[in-house]
């Protein structure tokens, strides 16, 4: 009975080993074929040139990044009086393109009751004017040690790497400055030197 | 097509207003039915001027159907929607804020035929797509609506001087205008009148604002939009208020301020003041 009982199932494991190599056949194509390999990618880099920050220093930082994107801060390092902060930041517009920004901790400290305000514009690519304020009642806000005013998210574009900083020239369609709740302006420095390289593999 | 015109004569109403009209009748011969007849007068420069009626009918010397008030100082009207082929008289009388009225001007008759009456949708200000133009700024507007023809007038008020006009097609044109600096803050109608007499008006279609370069530096900058932030949310009787940060001369700085600088933002001032 025995004897006869194994022959029968061997049939059935047969079927079910070729189902299976089948299954895993299918599964198992090479790249040609269109399979799901995941291929190992490099993320894109970014690094500022400052070393350490001074007081009063606003400098480009990335604080993260993927293949495909990379987030790069607009950091503020103790400064007292800020009410307003605008500037211009040039990109490589080969390599990377602007998305989005996000606001920083910088102006939202203590939950001001009128919400601050950024205004961000990418006129022509490979350049972002951003201005953002906060208005009255509120008081100007301080930066104790690094604290972040803007984020901006960059997509890749295509390889190579460029220059991200901000425009300290005289050609820039709004100057780099702080201004405190009174109307004067704050001893902030926003370069030279204070921008990075970003390097897209 | 022809255009008609006759003068009034001048009257010196119980007011001592003085009244000459000036009639316009629209000739035939264009796609649309509407009838037209417009009509201006002499201003009457009375400081305590309230505004003008104007009576008409379809006999001589009577003014049976119902009587159309201009309110204010607009010498001008344009009558709509009469019958084509009919001849209407038309006078002119002045009454002042006492409710005193002028006798009647003399008379004229106009015999309206079809015409194509422009229509007025919208217009921006190119240089920042919005619907502000600036006390003491030289901008360039575009107008959109329909039936526009070569040679259109554009009318923004008398402070609002209108230079060249460039006529796209029959739904754009586009005017270079110099705003005065003294210019009354607030929502403009626009008026576009064709070549042969037909005119569109539209309220409210644009809004002189004061220029944004709040600290008249030449650059609308972080220290204007400093200046408007410092100034947020106050009345003008508050002492944070500023006024130059009113750019739209309500009484208060806010969020309408807010957006009309934030048009111009990053701009510099075609001529500094």
């Amino acid at each position: 009975m025995i004897p006869k009982r194994q022959n029968r199932r061997l049939p059935e494991r047969a079927a079910a080993v070729v189902a299976l190599l089948l299954v895993l056949g299918l599964s198992c194509k090479g790249k040609g074929s269109g399979g799901n390999d995941v291929i190992p990618c490099t993320s894109i880099s970014y690094t500022g040139s400052i070393g350490t920050p001074a007081p009063g220093d606003v400098y480009l930082l990335s604080l993260g990044s993927s293949c495909d994107s990379v987030d790069i801060s607009v950091l503020v390092t103790n400064l007292s009086g800020i009410f307003t902060v605008g500037f211009e930041v040039d990109y490589p517009s080969s390599v990377i393109g602007y998305q989005s920004f996000t606001a920083g901790s910088l102006l939202q400290q203590g939950s001001p009751p009128i919400a601050p305000q950024f205004f961000v514009t990418n006129p022509s690519p490979g350049v972002i004017i951003v201005s953002g304020t906060l208005f009255r009642p509120d008081t100007s806000v301080s930066a104790t040690g690094n604290a972040i005013f803007i984020t901006f998210h960059f997509v890749r574009v295509a390889s190579g790497s460029g220059a991200v900083d901000f425009n300290t020239g005289s050609g820039g369609s709004i100057n780099n400055q702080v201004i405190d709740e009174n109307g004067a302006v704050v001893a902030a420095s926003f370069g030279p030197g204070h921008g990075g390289v970003v390097q897209v593999p | 097509m022809t255009t008609h015109r006759g003068v009034f004569r001048t009257v010196v109403g119980s007011t001592g207003c003085l009244i000459g009209l000036i009639l316009l009748v629209w000739p035939t011969g264009i796609l649309q039915a509407d009838t037209v007849v417009s009509l201006t007068w002499d201003a009457n420069s009375e400081p305590d001027l309230a505004g003008y009626r104007i009576h008409y009918g379809t006999s001589p010397g009577s003014y049976t159907l119902p009587t159309i008030t201009v309110v204010g100082q607009n010498n001008a009207r344009t009558i709509t929607n009469l019958q084509a082929n009919t001849t209407y008289y038309f006078a002119v009388t002045a009454y002042d804020l006492a409710g005193n009225e002028s006798p009647l001007s003399n008379e004229v008759a106009a015999q309206p035929t079809s015409t194509t009456l422009p229509t007025i949708v919208g217009a921006l200000d190119l240089g920042t797509q919005s619907i502000y133009i600036l006390q003491s700024g030289n901008q360039t507007i575009q107008v959109v609506g329909t039936n526009f023809q070569s040679g259109a007038v554009v009318g923004l008020g008398t402070d609002v001087s209108v230079g060249s006009i460039s006529l796209l097609d029959s739904n754009h044109l586009t005017a270079s205008i110099i705003v005065s600096g003294s210019a009354i803050l607030g929502p403009r109608s626009l008026r576009v009148t064709n070549p042969d007499g037909a005119t569109a008006s539209r309220p409210n279609t644009l809004t002189v604002v004061k220029t944004a370069d709040v600290n008249r530096d030449c650059r609308i900058d972080l220290f204007d939009l400093n200046v408007l932030a410092r100034a947020w949310n106050t009345i003008s009787s508050e002492s944070a208020y500023i006024a130059g940060a009113d750019l739209d001369g309500d009484g208060d700085v806010g969020g309408l301020d807010l957006g009309v600088f934030v048009s111009y933002l990053g701009q510099r001032l075609a001529v500094c003041p």
